[in-house]
């Protein structure tokens, strides 16, 4: 029984597109339609950075890794073109390459193969950063007003930094220096290369979500530039503005600063720097504490003198410290008035006095008493009224006769006629 | 003092440092200017002496704390 699979296939050829699970096509059509397909892509221009670099005879093969994520290709360089492109290039450059896509049935590979290659030069890199740089202060990520002030004294310190780096020393030990107690957690990272941008953003996802971080440091020791490129990744960038844990770039790069420096909270110029902003000094701040607390009490001490002052002041007043003064007052108003009333008072008796004496020496003008001194009497009946008439004075009836010097009594004997009377008027007594 | 009058004045130690020396300003002014009665006179009086006491005491009560710091930060 012969094997149908190895027998010449009689089937009808059929377009790929137009195969169907009883209407199959060939495999070699099917590497036909595709290698036509990839033909029509022509011959692009590709960035990336060259992760291998291999050299072999026939030519070189080389991989070639996109900057913003995990893609890759791998380029075929024939020994005719590689005369033609940089002789210096070397796994870690970012490159230009001008590649032909194809694909080859017979071994089912899709190889890209090198037409042309330059490096990116330094000028297009910084071009392309400062293009990065404008994007996010366009969208306002640069902005001061964003910038979050770091805690005076922070619980616990994050450091992302690369393994056993003099950078991770720097910073742990210039911190210790400066306050014992200072606490750390230590998120190692690559801080170059390929890997160097997933694995930060794993460390600042993790040290970010940890709630006894209060402040995050990213240091590496300097660097060449492209070796710091990582840190003005965009991916990288947007993860430490959108961080809600304070951040502390210190790549310690001086010129052409990663990206990093803007987008963080603060910049330091070095892991020491970023120790000394982060941490503060514990000499520095006793003595900081000692002089307030001097001058809070030189202020308190003359604020209570003060007060002692106004208070004392306030009660030397004569009115709290002489209080008898009033009474004193009052006694005074009192014996002025009694004066004024003994004054008003003697005044009037004098004049009443006066009054009285002369309505006395009016009355005694006008006293019959005054008519006895020239001869005459008053005569009265004795326990009756003044005798007008004989007929008041009946014979007999006892009479009290009252003279100028004294009173007699006398006994009626009628009436007489008178005798040498004036004419016309009869005087009676 | 008579009744009306303790009602018509807070209990000094309810009063702060600062309370009870504006309110000593305020009888020393009031007493100043002349009460109308004598026995308002006497009891302004007696309210400012009261009024001191009180101050007194803070300020010397102040004064202790101030120097227990002193000899604390004297340890330092």
């Amino acid at each position: 029984m012969t094997n149908p699979a190895s027998g010449p296939s009689f089937t009808p050829a059929v377009r790929p597109r137009d195969s169907t699970a009883d209407m199959p096509c060939q495999v070699g059509d099917l590497g036909r339609d595709m290698r036509d397909y990839i033909a029509r892509l022509g011959s692009p221009w590709v960035e990336g950075e060259i992760t291998e670099w291999n050299h072999r005879a026939v030519g070189t093969f080389a991989t070639l890794r996109d900057m913003n994520g995990d893609a890759i290709i791998r380029l075929t360089i024939w020994s005719s073109v590689r005369n033609r492109i940089p002789q210096d290039i070397k796994a870690g450059d970012r490159v230009v390459v001008c590649v032909k896509p194809e694909y080859r049935a017979q071994r089912g590979e899709l190889s890209f193969i090198v037409s042309a290659m330059k490096q990116v030069g330094l000028g297009d890199l910084l071009e392309k950063l400062e293009r990065l740089r404008q994007q996010l202060r366009s969208e306002g990520l640069l902005d001061a007003s964003r910038k979050r002030s770091l805690p005076f004294l922070p619980t616990t310190v994050g450091l992302i930094t690369g393994k056993a780096t003099d950078a991770e020393k720097d910073v742990l030990r210039n911190a210790e220096l400066r306050w014992p107690n200072v606490s750390f957690r230590v998120e190692h990272a690559a801080v170059q290369g390929e890997q160097s941008v997933p694995q930060l953003l794993a460390a600042l996802q993790k040290l970010d979500a940890d709630p006894e971080v209060d402040v995050i440091i990213f240091a590496r020791g300097g660097g060449d530039f492209q070796d710091l490129l990582g840190f003005s990744d965009e991916r990288l960038l947007r993860a430490v503005a959108a961080a809600h844990t304070p951040i502390v770039s210190a790549i310690g790069h001086e010129n052409d600063r990663p990206l990093l420096d803007d987008v963080a909270d603060l910049r330091a110029s070095t892991p020491t720097d970023a120790a000394k902003r982060v941490v503060p000094d514990i000499s520095e701040q006793l003595a900081l504490v000692r002089d307030a607390r001097s001058r809070i009490m030189t202020r308190l001490a003359g604020r209570l003198q003060h007060e002692q002052h106004v208070v004392q002041q306030l009660h030397s007043r004569p009115v709290l410290a002489n209080p008898d003064r009033w009474l004193q007052d009052r006694e005074l108003q009192l014996e002025q008035s009694i004066s004024r009333i003994r004054a008003r008072t003697g005044l009037s008796l004098e004049q009443e006095a006066t009054r009285i004496a002369r309505l006395h020496a009016s009355l005694g003008a006008l006293s019959p008493l005054r008519t006895l001194d020239r001869g005459y009497a008053i005569v009265q009946r004795r326990g009756d009224g003044i005798v007008r008439t004989p007929d008041d004075a009946p014979d007999g009836a006892e009479l009290v006769v009252m003279l100028a010097e004294g009173t007699i009594s006398a006994v009626s004997r009628g009436e007489v006629a008178q005798e040498g009377a004036p004419e016309g008027r009869a005087d009676r007594i | 003092m008579s009744d009306a009058q303790t009602a018509e004045f807070a209990d000094v130690n309810d009063l702060s440092f600062e309370q009870a020396r504006d309110e000593l300003t305020q009888v020393v002014a009031q007493l100043e200017q002349g009460a109308p009665t004598l026995e308002r006179s006497i009891a302004l009086w007696e309210r400012g002496e009261v009024l001191y006491q009180r101050c007194e005491e803070w300020l010397l009560g102040a004064k202790k704390r101030l120097d227990a710091a002193r000899g604390v930060a004297g340890d330092d």
